[in-house]
């Protein structure tokens, strides 16, 4: 704390005044805020209950000088210059809340009230209303501008929590060389020896952990992370740590570590659990530990004339410390004996008066405790005290919730009534509050014996000394879980999600016995504080209420993330243009010049070219015309090249495509598919025969890398004597094909080294050298059905090739969006795979059932076309449309024979669909059952609303005989 | 997080580099139009999918791109033995 | 008629030029497109091969893992058990080419022409390491990729070939249809790191 530097801020529109190192939890609670939240079901008024992470009550929405934070904890809030604060529930106000209403029927609305209740006419009919009513605050619909930095790093040991254990484990280590990464979700590190009466090494606790500090920091081999939390344990202890990083106008950033360890040290403490009494929820009733925070730490005090409740020792510390404080404190309320209590004269003794063998019956007030009534044994009557605010301290719960990310079950340690992980995985440690130490010298003794093990492992040696603490202890516990006077309608066990004492009796007379089941029918523990003060008075409770032990009940998984996390952090980088990687092409600037309108294909490709016409329909016909009539020019750098080498190279291609490539000869291309050894096709595409044991495979462009990875696969896997070798080179060739009557011209143009005449560079041929003056790949293929070639330079010559190509004026060359180059291939009647196969089609459906009837030899996927499922009859095959009139849509429904109106069965869908410049109707390929025998006939398509009247035919619409691609 | 060492390679690999291939030592027929329907399906769909120690096929992908085998167990992701595809496991 | 080449990021081609619109504080980035590579491959056992390759092409190839070796300018990486990215002048890459494939008629090694298929950056200075480390594990060794080594890795989330290549110096080759992304990435984590800088 630091009280020469004031800070201003606001909460619910009022200014108010704090200090450096105040959390926003303590600066409200030294400008008397009471209530600072609404609960989620009943809206009751909500105050502080805890400090940090376990306070179930204190959501608050959280502007600072970066960003707006809609659901944020105050106590985890470090307060800055300038910060606006709200509550997020309560309305018209979370002082005056309408919605408290809602208690009043809080009698009918226990456990599983919505699951009973909003069963007609659905659950939908009621969820918006039930949604509006709920939540923890709203997002701002606007950017933040918050920095959010991914770090990846690697290290020996990883401490989680600088407190006084944490502390002393990095000590120990320190000089062994090992690489030692220390977190703590803190500003300051130091934990508890911030606001505990100790002494360490004969200092003050407070002075002992700045200096461990100090040195920590200053070693070359530690890093000393604070105001971080580690939100994730997993496998091979990898975590996630979230790394706060502040300045002066407050929160600046997010940095989020990838961390991987050898060794682990949880030092991560533990927090008291409530006790449960008749309207314990009322603002002012507290964590006793909490109480001794604010006061230790931040010099506040939660009340002006405190009680203190307990079952155990650790409480009379808060009593004795608020005394010390200068607060008025009334009673001690201490559920065991007198001569249970170890420190009941010490107290007395500061005139503090202890009622022992009593419990807290009653509570007054509303928004603020007024006062609580208990009852001593053997006692008729209640005692009323006046007094605004009770710590609470019903035992404690280490925080283990990262040792159950790693699926560590804790187990219930009946003498010290709390659950402790017992079976840590080899390389952890668990040290401190987190093993349930109740002394200082004992958490200190576990952190250097964690230390010399891991030391001992590594074969590493530490020369430091074993911390002397003194302190004192917790003392013991005797559990207390259910009083026996007092409503269990009004005894709150989870604060946040209002559930009652009467839930869980609730639940498990329904039969609830679960723990898993529990949670998940009264909410419990649900809420964005994961139950940390609630699970185990529940898990008590059940066990009571079905008459087992607690240590037979279990208790529920934590999953990460430890504590809420920003999805923000969790998205990183990964947001806008770097959502993910985008693939260009090596001539995109030039497709940009020329007006094209990019959209991402798997590759950010051209889908057409402003330059071509004003709109899209109008410069997708231009683009077409241009083909049919001049010359189209296309960039399809994108699709797949993968070279395939060596003395096996064409036995090795045969077993993958349909077609027999190991009869294809030097300076030719065949095209075929490629199938999943479930006889399913898997890729189409060219494959070229470069020159012996040397062949180029042209796959789909979003399969190059799948194809390669595929063939590489089975080389490794099912083939490994075969002499062959991959290599994907597909983005080191830029292609460009050029298409329609003009292309040979065109082609010529570019002085390219070879005879390009239509008798010396046929259709399905290949030529290599050189095309304006670099070496080139030049392939006759046609993808349109007109006059195709497909010309590969190096991909630096990409922007140079396309822009000389462009240039060639005379021949009016337009380049050709995505959009066109489909449109023309469907009137081609050619399959654009996965939109005109599915996952079931088979090479069969497709029309080349001759060409895998031709073939002597086997091909991954051949068998499985002899299968049921390939050869059953009512099989989807590729037909063509023709409309007779209306336009065909892609997705439309082919009706069954014999219908004529929908809603009917279907036999099929239309899978690609167009307006036919060269039919001049619409047209479109569709996978139809029993498509093959269906020739001639008509069917109906459902498009939308309409109905299309169609003629089945076959697919290849346009120049069927060949004659244009063969020109 | 998976990380497994690449027995090619050697270097620790963190699941994003790495794929996986589902249970190892699957054997296709030499002669598959020899075998029947019934086997060949086998082949295709049918994995013993144990709960405990499993043999796995993964790729060191986004590394030295080899597959090799893995014995993993699949409760606790415990890693017994790394192997080079050519290993029996 | 001749075609004219050119960089992805428009530097001047042929040579070592530093990407002048990158802002960082800590790291400079050049684009290497004076470094020509060829990718060899092997249809069988590299050891079976590998005198023969050496021979032919006056240069040592690499047998471990996340090796590179460098002679005359010249640079040989392992890439995989059966294969090398060989870098040389990009004006050497067609004859270097050929050379091999002539000494492999059978193909059980080929060269494939290269210089195009990655886009070599060379990253330096003080903020490197760290910059590369937020796109990924680069490397789980304690002290990270030493000096010296290779690595085929995903750096934010695209495979990179990564080369520790001198104190301070990397070289990195990421796939060309995905290097505009990655120097967009690189710049946003450059610009993430000295916002951060001041404060943490």
């Amino acid at each position: 704390m630091d009280r020469s530097h004031p800070l201003d801020f606001s909460f619910n529109g009022v200014a108010m005044k704090g200090y450096a190192g105040d959390t926003l939890a303590s600066a409200l609670l030294a400008n008397s805020v009471n209530i600072v939240a609404r609960s989620f079901k009943y809206r009751r008024p909500r105050g502080f209950f805890g400090v940090g992470a376990e306070d179930p009550n204190s959501a608050v929405a959280v502007q600072d000088g970066y960003s707006y934070e809609p659901a944020l904890r105050a106590g985890q809030v470090w307060l800055a210059q300038g910060m606006k604060a709200r509550s997020v529930s309560g309305w018209p106000s979370v002082e005056f809340d309408l919605g408290a209403v809602t208690q009043l029927f809080s009698r009918v609305i226990g456990a599983g009230f919505y699951y009973k209740t909003f069963k007609w006419p659905g659950w939908e009919f009621f969820e918006p209303f039930i949604r509006k009513a709920t939540g923890f605050g709203a997002p701002l619909k606007v950017a933040n501008d918050r920095t959010v930095q991914q770090r990846h790093a690697v290290c020996d040991v990883l401490i989680i929590g600088a407190g006084p254990a944490g502390l002393a484990a990095a000590t120990a280590l320190r000089g062994s060389g090992l690489k030692v990464f220390v977190a703590d979700d803190q500003k300051e590190p130091g934990g508890s020896c911030r606001w505990e009466c100790a002494r360490l090494d004969g200092i003050p606790a407070a002075a002992w952990s700045r200096q461990i500090t100090a040195k920590i920091a200053a070693d070359a081999d530690c890093t000393l992370l604070a105001a971080t939390t580690v939100t994730g344990a997993y496998e091979n202890e990898m975590f996630i740590l979230v790394q706060t990083i502040m300045d002066e106008r407050g929160v600046r950033g997010e940095r989020v570590w990838k961390l991987m360890a050898r060794y682990v040290v949880l030092a991560s403490g533990m927090v008291d659990r409530p006790l449960l009494f008749e309207g314990n929820d009322r603002p002012g009733v507290m964590l006793s530990s909490a109480v001794r925070r604010f006061i230790g730490e931040f010099g506040v005090s939660p009340a002006r004339r405190l009680a203190v409740y307990t079952n155990n020792d650790s409480a009379y510390l808060t009593a004795l410390q608020a005394k010390a404080a200068g607060v008025d404190v009334v009673a001690i309320v201490d559920t065991r004996s007198a001569n249970s209590a170890i420190y009941l004269n010490e107290a007395r003794a500061v005139g503090i008066t202890c009622y022992c063998e009593s419990q807290i019956e009653s509570t007054r007030g509303y928004r603020r405790l007024e006062a609580i009534g208990l009852r001593q044994a053997a006692t008729p009557n209640i005692v009323w005290i006046f007094c605004d605010g009770v710590a609470v301290s019903g035992g404690w719960t280490p925080a283990t919730q990262l040792a159950a990310h790693r699926g560590i079950k804790p187990q219930y340690d009946a003498e010290r009534s709390m659950f402790v992980c017992k079976d840590l995985p080899e390389s952890w440690f668990a040290v401190g509050g987190a093993n349930g130490a109740l002394d200082l010298q004992v958490a200190m003794d576990q952190a250097h014996a964690a230390a010399h093990a891991i030391a001992e492992a590594t074969f590493t040696t530490l020369n430091g000394q074993r911390c002397i603490a003194s302190a004192r202890g917790f003392g013991a516990i005797q559990p207390f879980w259910l009083p026996a006077q007092g409503n269990p309608h009004r005894m709150w066990v989870d604060l946040q999600n209002d559930v009652k004492v009467s839930d869980i009796a609730l639940a498990v007379q329904e039969n609830y016995v679960s723990v898993e089941h529990l949670k998940r029918y009264t909410t419990l523990g649900m809420g964005t504080d994961q139950g940390r003060t609630s699970n185990v008075n529940g898990l008590a409770l059940l066990a009571a209420l079905s008459g087992c032990a607690i240590s037979e009940v279990g208790a529920t998984s934590f999953r990460p993330p430890y504590t809420a996390t920003s999805m923000r952090s969790i998205a990183g980088a990964r947001s806008g243009d770097l959502y993910r990687p985008r693939r260009y092409l090596p001539a995109h600037g030039v497709h940009l010049a020329h007006g094209a309108v990019v959209l991402d294909f798997g590759w950010e490709r051209p889908d057409w070219y402003r330059s071509n016409g004003a709109d899209r329909e109008t410069a997708v016909r231009a683009e077409m015309a241009s083909v049919r009539h001049g010359v189209g020019v296309f960039d399809s750098s994108s699709l797949g090249k993968i070279e395939v080498t060596g003395p096996d190279a064409a036995a090795f291609l045969a077993r993958f495509y349909v077609s027999n490539m190991a009869t294809l000869k030097p300076g030719r291309v065949r095209y075929s598919v490629m199938l999943r050894e479930d006889g399913v096709i898997f890729d189409d595409g060219v494959v070229t025969c470069l020159a012996e044991n040397h062949y180029l495979a042209s796959p789909t462009s979003g399969n190059a890398e799948a194809v390669t990875a595929w063939f590489e696969r089975w080389r490794q896997t099912e083939w490994p004597h075969s002499r062959v070798a991959i290599a994907n080179v597909t983005s080191n060739w830029a292609s460009i094909a050029i298409a329609g009557p003009k292309a040979r011209e065109l082609l010529i143009r570019l002085e390219p080294g070879f005879e390009a005449s239509g008798e010396a560079f046929a259709h399905m041929e290949f030529r290599e050298g050189p095309v304006g003056g670099v070496p080139a790949r030049v392939a006759r293929i046609s993808f349109t059905g007109e006059l195709q070639y497909e010309i590969s330079v190096p991909a630096r010559y990409a922007g140079s090739l396309l822009q000389s190509l462009l240039a060639e004026a005379a021949l009016a060359p337009l380049p050709i969006g995505m959009e066109a180059w489909l449109r023309l291939r469907l009137e081609k009647g050619y399959i654009h795979l996965g939109s005109d196969t599915n996952g079931r089609t088979t090479p069969l459906d497709v029309g080349m059932g001759s060409i895998v009837s031709k073939r002597k030899d086997d091909f991954i996927g051949k068998r499985s076309l002899q299968l049921s499922f390939a050869i059953e009859e009512r099989r989807e095959q590729l037909v063509g449309l023709i409309a007779k009139r209306g336009m065909l849509e892609t997705g439309g429904r082919i009706l069954a024979r014999g219908h004529v109106r929908s809603p009917c069965p279907t036999e099929g869908y239309v899978t690609s669909a167009c307006e036919s410049p060269a039919l001049e109707r619409s047209i479109g390929l569709a996978l139809l059952e029993h498509g093959h025998q269906r020739n001639g006939e008509t069917v109906h398509v459902l498009c939308g609303k309409n109905l299309i009247e169609c003629f089945v035919c076959d697919p290849t619409f346009y120049d069927p005989k060949n004659e244009r691609l063969h020109a | 997080m998976i990380i497994l060492e690449c027995p090619y390679c050697h270097e620790q690999r963190v699941e994003d580099e790495l794929r996986y291939g589902g249970e190892a030592n699957i054997q296709r027929a030499t002669d598959p139009t020899a075998v029947s329907d019934e086997v060949w399906t086998d082949y295709l769909f049918m994995r013993t999918n144990p709960k405990g120690w499993r043999d796995e096929q993964w790729c060191c992908e986004a590394g030295c791109g080899q597959w090799f085998k893995v014995r993993r167990h699949s409760v606790s992701h415990a890693i017994e033995t790394v192997a080079r595809f050519d290993v029996v496991l | 008629m001749m075609l004219n080449a050119c960089a992805e990021f428009g530097t001047v081609i042929g040579q070592a030029e530093q990407l002048s619109h990158f802002v960082s504080t800590t790291v400079k980035v050049w684009e290497r497109s004076d470094i020509g590579s060829l990718l060899v491959s092997c249809a069988v056992d590299a050891a079976k091969v590998a005198s023969r390759l050496e021979q032919v092409a006056r240069l040592p190839f690499p047998q471990q893992a996340g090796e590179f070796l460098e002679l005359d300018a010249r640079r040989t990486i392992w890439l995989t058990p059966r294969s090398w990215i060989m870098h040389c002048g990009l004006e050497d890459e067609l004859q270097l080419a050929g050379q091999i494939n002539c000494e492999f008629p059978d193909k059980v090694v080929h060269a494939s022409l290269f210089s195009d298929y990655l886009c070599w950056l060379e990253l330096a200075g003080a903020g490197t390491a760290a910059l590369l480390a937020e796109g990924g594990f680069i490397s789980l060794e304690k002290h990270g990729l030493p000096i010296g080594h290779a690595k085929r890795t995903l750096v934010a989330g695209v495979a990179a070939i990564t080369l520790h290549w001198r104190v301070g110096r990397w070289l990195v080759g990421v796939e060309r249809s995905r290097a505009v992304y990655f120097a967009a990435w690189l710049q946003a984590a450059a610009a993430r790191a000295s916002k951060l800088e001041l404060t943490g």
